[in-house]
């Protein structure tokens, strides 16, 4: 399993865990049914806090993506490939209405916002 | 509380500087004081090596703040001032014991004047001691350690010179050397009495003292 | 696991200022604050070495004084200075600390002696500051301690070993019964390991947070002077302004953001920006 994070980048620390692992998950390179290291010892083995690694596990919780059993430790959750799909589009649907009303809000329009996405999609 | 003890005991025993300048302390001052009495100089000895044995550890706090240390372990503050005051009489005895042997091996080898200790010696000892040491704890108790350590020396100065330099010559001393002489058990009572005062005042001073 | 609360003590001319915070069982707290601040006076009220004014202070949920020897009894200290018995040896030392803990463990401490490279029958007096410090955190390890409470441990340490501290550090946090207080000026060591930041100054408690939310609340805006003006100041708890443009730390960054767009640069804060904006603030 490989989580390599970066001090230096923009986005919190906690998403990159968070973001990695869903990503190991999606593409199957985590099974369902595989145990994580613990919430402590990957703090350990990261040199981060452990508050951070609790809040990426959490997130990860919440999201359908990994079982806390306590005493047991977390383990990969069975996913329905289908499901999780389902569950990212409808994550995204709901980012793309928090930018709307915070767009609508400015009073920037779908032009702007369009050519931002363009931009955005030409640089990743 | 037998750690605290072991500790004041390893302080003065377990460090090869100490035990030097402790075997090295009074020949010494009996050489510059000239005491011609054997008496006397078996109440100075007795009286000397009392006050080192309690004072060394206390030392140690000034030097290497080493209360801070042992206030940090479990320990009540109560504990530390009563096993000062056992350590106190443990070292009594073992001067006493110490200067009994020297004594004894004196004796022996036909050195000096032939040796006359009453046991009134040993309690007019016993009961300089016990005055000492009711001043000087509580002090150390109190005072910063540097300020305690030179308010001891006076108050160890002062008393010694009373029982052992000038005896006979002011009233309190003759008081006091007939009063032990007569009234055994009266003056341990109140001797012991004192004591105990004195070993309750340390430890409300000790609580109520920041240590920094 | 450690709580204080409304902490006073009056020195004359330096006061503890009703001083509160709380940390939980399993986390490391980073207790922060310039020199001065009240870092060693909170420490040493916590101990019970000084006499506090006003306040409570409860560590296992008992109150510090009442049941202190049993409380000292689970605490692991480390202090910046060494208070030990300079004449002795380490092993003499040991012998000596030992039989007031209920639970030592022996062979703990041999442990880590080893690990440290100590010599047991060297005295302390000839150990350099690394290795009294190392032989502390060995006597603080070696007694299943559920409190270390560390002042200033790595002050005069160098990189290397501050960083073999923190693994050390790590290793204890495995468990999660046991909790960590830890105060420096260090920041740096605190930035990764630490699950909460205590920053204090001027014996006032500036605040009390987990460490990931301070981050990311406090932000540092680069840009040029022209687009300051009194009310973009205010927005500043520190601001540092030079012939070349300002800088500054300000604890809402997504306002700069949503005003000034692309003139100007935001970037994450470190601990010690945040501390040294804070300070500088207030000596203004």
């Amino acid at each position: 399993m490989k989580i390599i994070i970066s001090n230096s980048s923009d986005e919190p620390i906690y998403e990159q865990i968070s973001r990695q692992i869903k990503e190991m998950i999606i593409k199957g390179e985590l099974e369902e049914g595989e145990i994580l290291p613990s919430i402590r010892g990957l703090a350990k083995d990261l040199q981060i806090s452990v508050i951070t690694t609790k809040r990426a596990y959490e997130e990860l919780e919440r999201e359908g993506f990994i079982e806390t059993v306590p005493g047991k430790g977390s383990f990969v959750a069975m996913q329905n490939k289908e499901l999780m799909k389902e569950k990212k589009l409808k994550i995204i649907e709901e980012k793309l209405a928090e930018i709307v009303r915070e767009s609508k809000m400015l009073g920037i329009g779908y032009e702007e916002i369009a050519d931002m996405l363009k931009i955005l999609f030409e640089e990743e | 509380m037998i750690a605290l003890i072991k500790k004041d005991f390893k302080l003065n025993f377990a460090v090869k500087s100490s035990l030097i300048s402790m075997v090295m302390f009074v020949p010494l001052l009996l050489f510059i004081t000239e005491i011609n009495d054997i008496v006397r100089i078996f109440h100075f000895i007795v009286l000397s090596y009392g006050y080192i044995l309690i004072n060394i550890p206390f030392k140690y706090d000034v030097k290497d703040k080493s209360h801070l240390l042992i206030q940090s372990m479990p320990v009540r503050k109560r504990d530390i001032v009563i096993s000062k005051y056992i350590f106190a009489i443990i070292s009594y005895c073992i001067a006493l014991a110490f200067s009994l042997l020297i004594f004894t091996a004196l004796d022996l080898l036909n050195i000096g004047d032939s040796i006359n200790l009453s046991f009134n010696d040993i309690k007019e000892t016993f009961l300089a001691y016990i005055l000492i040491s009711s001043i000087n704890l509580p002090t150390q108790f109190r005072l910063p350690p540097k300020l305690a350590n030179i308010v001891n020396v006076f108050i160890y100065v002062f008393i010694t010179n009373h029982f052992v330099f000038i005896p006979n010559s002011t009233t309190i001393a003759n008081f006091l050397t007939n009063t032990i002489a007569n009234n055994d058990f009266l003056v341990l009572i109140v001797s012991m009495i004192i004591y105990l005062v004195s070993m309750i005042i340390s430890i409300y001073l000790y609580k109520t003292r920041d240590l920094y | 696991m450690l709580e204080v609360i409304n902490l006073t003590k009056n020195f004359g001319n330096f006061k503890l200022d009703n001083v509160s915070f709380k940390l939980e069982p399993g986390y490391i707290m980073g207790f922060i604050g310039p020199n001065g601040a009240g870092k060693s006076t909170t420490i040493k009220l916590i101990m019970n070495l000084l006499k506090k004014d006003s306040g409570e202070i409860r560590i296992f949920g008992k109150d510090h004084i009442k049941h202190e020897k049993e409380i000292k009894d689970r605490i692991g200290f480390v202090y910046d200075e060494s208070f030990f018995y300079e004449d002795l040896s380490i092993n003499q030392m040991k012998n000596i600390i030992a039989p007031f803990y209920s639970r030592w463990d022996n062979k703990k401490f041999d442990q880590y002696i080893k690990e440290f490279n100590l010599d047991p029958h060297q005295k302390i007096k000839k150990l350099s500051k690394g290795m009294k410090m190392k032989f502390s955190l060995a006597l603080a390890l070696s007694h299943n301690a559920d409190l270390i409470i560390m002042d200033e441990p790595t002050s005069g340490l160098d990189p290397v070993f501050r960083r073999e501290v923190l693994d050390i550090l790590y290793d204890v946090i495995q468990d999660e019964g046991k909790s960590i207080f830890f105060s420096t000026h260090i920041t740096t060591d605190l930035e990764k390991i630490a699950d909460y930041i205590t920053f204090i100054n001027n014996g006032k408690i500036v605040f009390s947070k987990p460490k990931d939310e301070i981050l990311e609340t406090y932000g540092i805006v680069k840009g040029d002077n022209s687009l300051l003006d009194t009310d973009t100041r205010k927005e500043f708890i520190g601001l540092r302004v030079t012939k070349v443009g300002f800088e500054g730390l300000t604890d809402n960054p997504q306002k700069f953001r949503r005003k000034f767009g692309d003139s100007i640069i935001i970037e994450k804060p470190t601990l010690e920006d945040i501390m040294v904006y804070s300070v500088r603030s207030e000596r203004l």
